[in-house]
């Protein structure tokens, strides 16, 4: 694979940002013979770049991400929110391939109670702004196919009534990954609660697939490189079959400053290929911009798209996140022999049966999902000792409280459950540009408002409460407890900012992922999602812009 | 491959040095069936890492500043505590109250200059950490003692410390 400096000359489309979306965008509009350019402000890495794994240099020093005190969000903490505080991007990473460089490679399906949310989330505050989507499950099923097809998902249906519907007769191109040893203990006891955790899809081979060699379990993932192309990211996957093509130049280190567009059409972008440089134009009829949600909103706001109901940046989500860990006295540690993950940074059960929640003792009828690891195998030690807890309120350990830890993780089992919770939309949770701070480019920096509805901390409370109770049943004790509080300052899943739907008053793009008042103008990252969900984004970003790039008109 | 390229001297004098130590002891103590971090050598990690520069991590000029001001605090605090001992001075058991009382913030006479107490505390034990379960071509967990004993990687494994060694950290009475 290689990449391209040369000039510029005539492109069909140009695409914004060399990640999830604007790599599967190349690759689909390459397919149907167009040219695109993708423009892409970080460089080009090779999976070399991430050895040696090491998680003192890419972890704990943040090597592959934005610097706070450089390039960072302003987020309105306090509880006025009235105090500009710079924020990590954790999952901005500035180089093709975007994210899916570092990512956990969890990859579960939006369902029908994400699409039509309303139908499942019952009282809905009325402070709060839910809307169905545009679309249904179903219709976006063969896109959702297409991207793990393309990506390369390891997996199996059927599992579990709690699992997405896959429809009859399809399957995962390749087998899950190999559970962990925990999974035949975590199982019963769910299931004795009337749950039923299965092995969650992975974009990452079990077995050779697609030109790239099986997952060696080397013991490192989220926040990682892949130094084997085993783990699917848009490089190793779409940008490569779209640059085999021909017809499409990756251009690194090119930085798109502002949308051009002129009477209601798109004309193009300018970019500077190094801060304080000159500013350049490259035209095309159709600009395909995916660079992370709170940055599609931000140069939307720079590029002063038209916007006459004020919606540019509006109803943000933050999927609520939090996590409880237990230890297990009467299991033994789970390292597993060789037909189980031996220690690795990936997790097996996902664990979906509060999605929707009929339990008359709450309110909450929407809830969210738990993706299940093992502490002592799934974390790198830095992070996991740092975390150390024994039991809520009993954080920051050290001296013997550590070593009390310590020895729990070496001669017991243990679960650490992480949640991925359904967020609500509000109108004032929002992106703007800030006054004061720029990024190196010279671009105003992301200022953000955004504070979670009590809705939301009560479902994850409910949830992560649940899954405690049933981990006690099982002889658990409860170590780490993390719930969240209505202050988010950037952790994790991302969306909204440039909902799409059909009404022009209420949304920013169309049901097409094309703005509204700019034509030619389409977003494919998570900005274009008109509520939040509750699962993992990426894999429904990739069947959307499937969706959207395979139905992309001739260009004009 | 991205290459780690170290210092070749520490950032600390001796004096320093030695208080790092002391305080990492308190923060984990070996023992004879457990590595700690004198075993690990994590005042090696921070006395490398500091005199590194901020290509490395770009708050390393922030920190090599704060450390000189906060351990000539916990100098002056030790000192009046422990009849003119000073940090490097104390054995484990008065290291470990010196840190209780710096993390719950009730040092008396504080520079404000310095660190907030509970900042310097949680620095204090990052760095600890860091050196202890960070990976060894940075200076600490030397030979890979701590992931051996925990079972990063590699099974674990049961820690003796050889006879005669000691884990070269005050007030260990192995």
């Amino acid at each position: 694979m290689t990449a391209t400096t040369t000039a510029p000359g005539t492109y069909d489309a140009i695409v914004v940002g060399a990640g999830a979306g604007g790599g599967t965008a190349a690759r689909v509009l390459t397919a149907r013979g167009r040219r695109v350019a993708v423009l892409e402000k970080g460089p080009l890495p090779v999976a070399d770049d991430f050895l040696p794994y090491d998680e003192l240099h890419f972890h704990t020093h943040k090597t592959l991400i934005p610097h706070r005190d450089t390039d960072p969000n302003i987020y309105m903490s306090g509880p006025g929110q009235d105090r500009p505080t710079p924020v990590e991007r954790w999952w901005n990473v500035n180089m093709a391939g975007g994210a899916t460089n570092v990512w956990d490679a969890n990859v579960p399906r939006y369902t029908e109670e994400d699409f039509r949310v309303l139908d499942h989330l019952h009282d809905v505050p009325p402070d709060a702004d839910m809307v169905n989507w545009p679309w249904t499950y179903r219709q976006f099923e063969p896109w959702f196919e297409r991207a793990e097809y393309e990506w390369g998902v390891s997996g199996r249906a059927r599992q579990s009534p709690a699992q997405e519907p896959i429809r009859a007769g399809y399957d995962y191109v390749m087998p899950p990954l190999r559970p962990h040893a925990a999974v035949p203990f975590l199982t019963e006891a769910f299931g004795r609660a009337g749950m039923r955790p299965y092995l969650g899809p992975r974009a990452i081979n079990s077995r050779v697939y697609d030109g790239r060699p099986a997952c060696s379990f080397c013991g490192y993932n989220q926040f990682f490189g892949c130094g084997l192309n085993s783990r699917a990211s848009a490089l190793n996957t779409v940008l490569q079959r779209a640059l085999a093509t021909g017809r499409c130049d990756l251009l690194t280190g090119h930085c798109v400053t502002r949308l051009v567009h002129e009477d209601g059409r798109v004309r193009g972008v300018m970019y500077r290929t190094e801060p304080g440089g000159p500013e350049r134009f490259l035209g095309a009829s159709q600009v395909l911009v995916s660079v992370q949600t709170i940055e599609s909103a931000r140069l939307f706001l720079v590029s002063e798209v038209p916007d006459p109901s004020r919606l540019i940046g509006h109803y943000l989500t933050y999927h609520t996140h939090g996590s409880a860990e237990v230890t297990l006295p009467l299991q033994p540690v789970w390292t597993g022999d060789g037909a189980q993950q031996p220690s690795t940074a990936i997790g097996s059960l996902q664990l979906r049966d509060l999605y929707v929640v009929d339990d008359p003792a709450t309110p909450v009828t929407k809830a969210g999902k738990f993706s299940v690891y093992d502490p002592y195998t799934c974390v790198p030690p830095v992070r996991l000792v740092k975390g150390a807890a024994l039991g809520p309120g009993r954080s920051g350990l050290w001296g013997e409280d550590l070593y009390t830890y310590l020895e729990e993780l070496r001669h017991q089992g243990g679960a650490y459950f992480s949640f991925t919770g359904e967020a609500l939309s509000l109108y004032d949770n929002r992106v703007e540009l800030d006054p004061d701070v720029t990024d190196p480019w010279g671009m105003p920096a992301a200022r953000i408002w955004y504070r979670h509805h009590a809705y939301d901390l009560a479902a994850a409370r409910y949830a992560i409460d649940r899954v405690v109770r049933v981990m006690g049943d099982a002889g658990g004790e409860l170590r780490g407890y993390d719930v969240p509080g209505a202050e988010n300052p950037g952790y994790g899943h991302v969306q909204g900012t440039l909902r799409a739907g059909t009404d022009p008053g209420t949304s920013v793009l169309d049901e097409n992922c094309q703005s509204h008042t700019v034509s030619g103008l389409y977003v494919l990252d998570c900005a274009f999602m008109p509520t939040a969900g509750a699962s993992n984004p990426t894999l429904t970003l990739l069947a959307n812009a499937y969706r959207v790039c395979e139905q992309l008109p001739d260009p004009g | 491959m991205w290459l780690l390229r170290p210092s070749a001297t520490g950032c600390f004098d001796k004096d320093q040095r030695r208080a790092v130590e002391v305080l990492f002891d308190a923060v984990l103590p070996g023992g004879p069936r457990r590595p700690g971090a004198a075993d690990a050598d994590a005042a090696e990690y921070v006395d490398r890492l500091l005199a590194m520069g901020p290509e490395t991590h770009p708050e390393i000029p922030a920190w090599r500043l704060a450390y000189p001001v906060l351990l000539a605090a916990l100098d002056t605090a030790a000192q009046r505590a422990h009849g003119g001992r000073g940090v490097a001075d104390l054995d484990r058991a008065e290291a470990t109250a010196l840190l209780r009382d710096l993390a719950a913030g009730t040092l008396p006479d504080w520079p404000a200059a310095a660190l907030a107490q509970p900042a310097a505390f949680a620095l204090l034990r990052a760095h600890c950490i860091e050196g202890c379960f960070g990976d060894p071509r940075w200076g600490g967990n030397r030979e890979a003692v701590i992931w051996r004993w925990f079972g990063h990687l590699t099974p674990a494994e049961p820690f003796t410390r050889p006879a005669g060694a000691t884990a070269d950290g005050p007030g260990e009475d192995s």
